[in-house]
């Protein structure tokens, strides 16, 4: 039962009287609050939260609430531009912008084929220009080279759900942390990064006194002061704890016999793995006290139900995808998986980020399929109507790949939509010279830090502006109305990829134009039919329902028109040979699996035991670089502020970087409160201010990534590692070393 | 040369490179490094097994599929692993320029001979279709 009552939150321009309220969806985290935004003479004048959608219940994020001012901004772009020969940006119009685009694309397809040509696109799209994307890129431009800044994101929880379930798609949802008796928050800072939900669970916990709380993050953050259990352990040390509180669950006999029996394979090569873990070794490694450990395993072990959620503190981290991997052992162990309150629920951190992995758009194959499957190659060429051998098959390439792809040349042509890398990449030094090889295409609304290597930018529609759906983190499909017409010389995003998809000719195997439809919902009707008999089946969703029901959860169809609340309640998993997603790879080196190799262990619907096998961080802490850098978000802001930046409110509650500093620490090195301090890593130099209290334990500093947009700022992404995880491909933002000196 | 003499040829090749790289770890221990060297013993494995196989009847089997798997996206993972532990250990001066170079040498050589090997592989495998499933896209310059 949710215990929120309805608490309608809006934010209108001056209390303006409005003309007209249209049904949307909030655009920033991945929560997917109901909005309704305010229309009068035609202009975006506030937002509303949706009093009886299930998700907010008229709440609104702080964030969100100003979401609408950044359209009216100032310096918006109204037109294309070009880089000219004196290296300057200047204005052109749409159809000298779209041929440069098209001949440079053509010339580069010419000589270097697929290969040469890569799309970087969002996780805060509409699922309709993800399909698109992928359409373009797959059976257009015939190249596999297509990722997100969702690589950032929910790269993880991709690889974890596939190795673990077969498929994409979180198996809990939402509605089941209503349910929970216990609920585990690993690495996800819940307060900051997503206070709507956060608002849910401690209503709940205030009237009822569940759930039972339990907090994983080296830092003590707003999150953690409210939790039962707050596990602070040392960076890079997420496995270490997981494995012990696997070891204990198997030795204490707190698992689920007849689950394991008939609904799961692998235990013993788990077992093999795991019985080394003592929780005096975790103890040393995490540097929690044993009895926490003990503490946390004794609750997990004997709790009726569970939901555990996983952020970028799992994500972000050395082993991403073997951490989210022991939270689904466990929860195979226990049993606690499709039924009410129970079940992994690794989030998203964007509002549309699980929508790019559904649809394909990311380098995932549309519909759950496996790139590996011919029939499911053969699938996607039938409803193209395409040959299958031009459709590329991959495994798709990490951005970070993709910059080693840039370096050495071979990607000459490379189109940046909504995301800006020049800030958000770990090792920007690194990324600014290897993106400044290629010919750049930058969609973005704002002129940023990534538009000033673009040799093209253009000006896209924004939030309010253009028609589509979005999903959320928990697998909930919300529709989000056209308020306003875009600005005059301004596109929407689907427009620029349908007339982009026109201009260079692209065609299917009859001669037809490969893109057939031309508005966002005959763009999700075909996809619609794509869905069909996959795990995201949304054959029984349309735009007229989506809005009537506020968002629908996949799979949604003609015999389960509400949609499923949660995945796999008659415990059959989707790990059949063909139908499974991906063979899977190998979880400690991240070698993809064959075909022979998934068929011997013959999982046939059963869920998979993932060995855990520990790494750790590549780079500690030592004498010349003696602390951990973390880096994360505020509450306040939305990745790199091109929209919060451009909100007074938000500002004005954060205007520059930071560095938080145990007070300790802060004592040795003689360092006050707010006084400007240097942070040195092996990459990188950022001065910023020091905040100084017991948020950091010793050893450790925080730097938020928001900033690096405007000048003069400093830029955390300077000092953070460009490695990654091997099976995710997910950037280690969250630890690397680094030492501070006082100025 | 037959197809399949020529595909062990590259197939000895690359074998002897792993083993190269094999024999100058540890280098820099630490989970990236152990990871790619994991990569290497498998990799090197699974070509003694095609190898053998392909002496004792050269034709494409179920063995040989599994292997050359192996082999092509074990090097593609393996590469990018040493990519990055490269990367850190230049940012960290661990390891000196001229080790970090001729590492990546050897595994530059061992994606080339993969990529050699990849014409005689489509002749032996019966054409391109059977065998871009096993062979990564950037592997079929």
């Amino acid at each position: 039962m949710d215990h929120r009552n309805v608490l309608h939150e809006q934010s209108v321009a001056d209390n303006e009287a409005v003309d007209r309220w249209v049904h949307s969806t909030c655009n920033l985290c991945s929560v997917g609050c109901g909005t309704e935004i305010a229309v009068k003479d035609n202009q975006i004048i506030g937002i509303g939260g949706i009093d009886d959608h299930p998700i907010n219940k008229g709440r609104l994020d702080p964030k969100a609430k100003y979401q609408w001012i950044p359209n009216n901004s100032k310096d918006r772009l109204y037109t294309p531009l070009i880089r000219n020969e004196q290296g300057d940006l200047e204005p052109a119009s749409w159809d000298e912008a779209m041929d440069l685009i098209v001949r440079k694309s053509k010339e580069v397809l010419k000589e270097k084929g697929g290969d040469g040509v890569a799309i970087y696109s969002t996780g805060q799209g509409f699922l309709e220009d993800y399909y698109t994307i992928g359409k373009i890129g797959r059976a257009g431009m015939k190249t596999h080279l297509l990722d997100a800044n969702t690589r950032l994101c929910t790269a993880t929880t991709e690889w974890c759900l596939i190795e673990s379930f077969g498929s994409d798609g979180v198996p809990a949802s939402f509605d089941d942390m209503d349910e929970a008796d216990t609920i585990m928050l690993f690495g996800h800072n819940i307060a900051e990064t997503g206070s709507v939900l956060w608002d849910r669970i401690l209503s709940r916990k205030k009237a009822t006194g569940k759930p039972y709380l339990i907090v994983v993050d080296p830092r003590k953050t707003p999150t953690a002061r409210e939790a039962d259990l707050h596990l602070d352990l040392k960076p890079g040390t997420n496995l270490a704890l997981l494995n012990a509180i696997q070891n204990e669950l198997v030795k204490n006999d707190w698992v689920d016999h007849d689950f394991i029996n008939n609904h799961t394979l692998k235990l013993n090569d788990l077992k093999e793995e795991i019985n080394k873990w003592t929780i005096g070794k975790a103890s040393k490694i995490t540097g929690l006290p044993e009895e926490k450990i003990a503490l946390a395993a004794e609750k997990l072990g004997k709790t009726d139900t569970l939901v555990s959620t996983t952020l970028q503190g799992a994500y972000q981290s050395s082993d991403a995808t073997a951490t989210c991997l022991a939270i689904n052992n466990i929860h195979l162990m226990r049993g606690l998986i499709g039924k009410p309150g129970c079940g992994p629920l690794h989030m998203a951190g964007q509002p549309s980020s699980s929508g790019n992995r559904t649809v394909g758009g990311v380098g995932t194959y549309p519909g759950n399929r496996n790139p590996n499957n011919p029939k499911h190659i053969q699938e996607i060429a039938e409803h193209w109507n395409v040959r299958e051998e031009d459709l590329e098959i991959g495994p798709n390439k990490g951005i970070i790949k993709q910059l080693e792809m840039m370096e050495k040349g071979q990607i000459e042509f490379f189109w940046n939509i909504h995301t800006n890398p020049l800030v958000s990449l770990p090792n920007q030094e690194r990324v600014r010279k290897a993106m400044e090889k290629p010919f750049v295409v930058v969609q973005d609304p704002f002129l940023t830090a990534t538009t000033e290597i673009a040799d093209v930018v253009l000006p896209p529609a924004m939030w309010g502006e253009k028609e589509g759906t979005m999903e959320n983190a928990d697998r909930t499909i919300n529709v989000l109305r056209k308020a306003v017409e875009p600005p005059n010389g301004v596109k929407t995003d689907f427009e620029i990829l349908v007339d982009y998809a026109r201009r260079m000719e692209f065609k299917d195997k009859d001669g037809n134009p490969l893109i057939g439809y031309s508005t966002p919902e005959e763009a999700f009707e075909e996809w619609k039919k794509v869905s069909a008999g996959r795990p995201c089946d949304m054959t029984g969703m349309t735009y007229e329902r989506l809005e009537k029901e506020n968002g629908l959860r996949w799979p949604c169809t003609a015999d389960n028109p509400e949609g499923k609340t949660r995945l796999y309640e008659d415990h059959h998993f989707h790990t059949a040979v063909d139908y499974c997603q991906n063979y899977g790879k190998n979880p400690y080196t991240g070698r993809p699996l064959s075909r022979e190799e998934y068929e011997a262990t013959n999982p046939d619907g059963r869920a998979l035991f993932n060995v855990t096998r520990f790494g750790g961080p590549t780079e500690k802490p030592r004498e010349e670089f003696p602390f951990w850098l973390n880096t994360g978000r505020l509450i306040w802001h939305w990745h790199t502020r091109t929209k919060t930046g451009r909100m007074p409110e938000m500002e004005e509650k954060a205007p520059k970087a930071f560095v938080e500093i145990n007070t300790e620490d802060a004592e040795k090195l003689s360092i006050k409160e707010g006084e400007k301090v240097r942070i040195v890593s092996p990459r990188g130099v950022v001065e910023v201010p020091a905040k100084i209290g017991d948020t950091m334990n010793k050893g450790e500093v925080f730097v938020p990534f928001h900033y690096g947009n405007f000048e003069g700022e400093e830029n955390s992404n300077d000092m953070t590692m460009d490695e990654v995880d091997p099976l995710s491909h997910q950037p280690v933002l969250k630890h690397s070393s680094c030492r501070l000196e006082k100025i | 040369m037959h197809a399949a003499a020529e595909i062990a040829y590259h197939l000895r090749i690359v074998q002897g490179l792993a083993e190269q790289v094999l024999d100058r770890m540890p280098v820099w221990e630490n989970t990236m490094e152990e990871r790619y060297v994991l990569l290497l013993q498998e990799k090197k494995e699974s070509i003694q097994i095609i190898l053998d196989e392909l002496m004792e009847n050269p034709v494409m089997n179920e063995e040989i599929h599994k292997n050359l798997n192996i082999v092509y996206k074990g090097d593609e993972a393996g590469k990018l692993l040493f990519e990055q532990w490269k990367r850190v250990a230049e940012q960290n001066n661990y390891v000196n320029k001229d080790e970090l170079n001729q590492l990546e040498d050897n595994f530059e050589e061992m994606k080339t001979e993969l990529t050699k090997a990849v014409t005689p592989l489509y002749e032996f495998a019966g054409g391109w279709e059977k065998t871009r499933f096993i062979v990564p896209a950037l592997y079929r310059d």
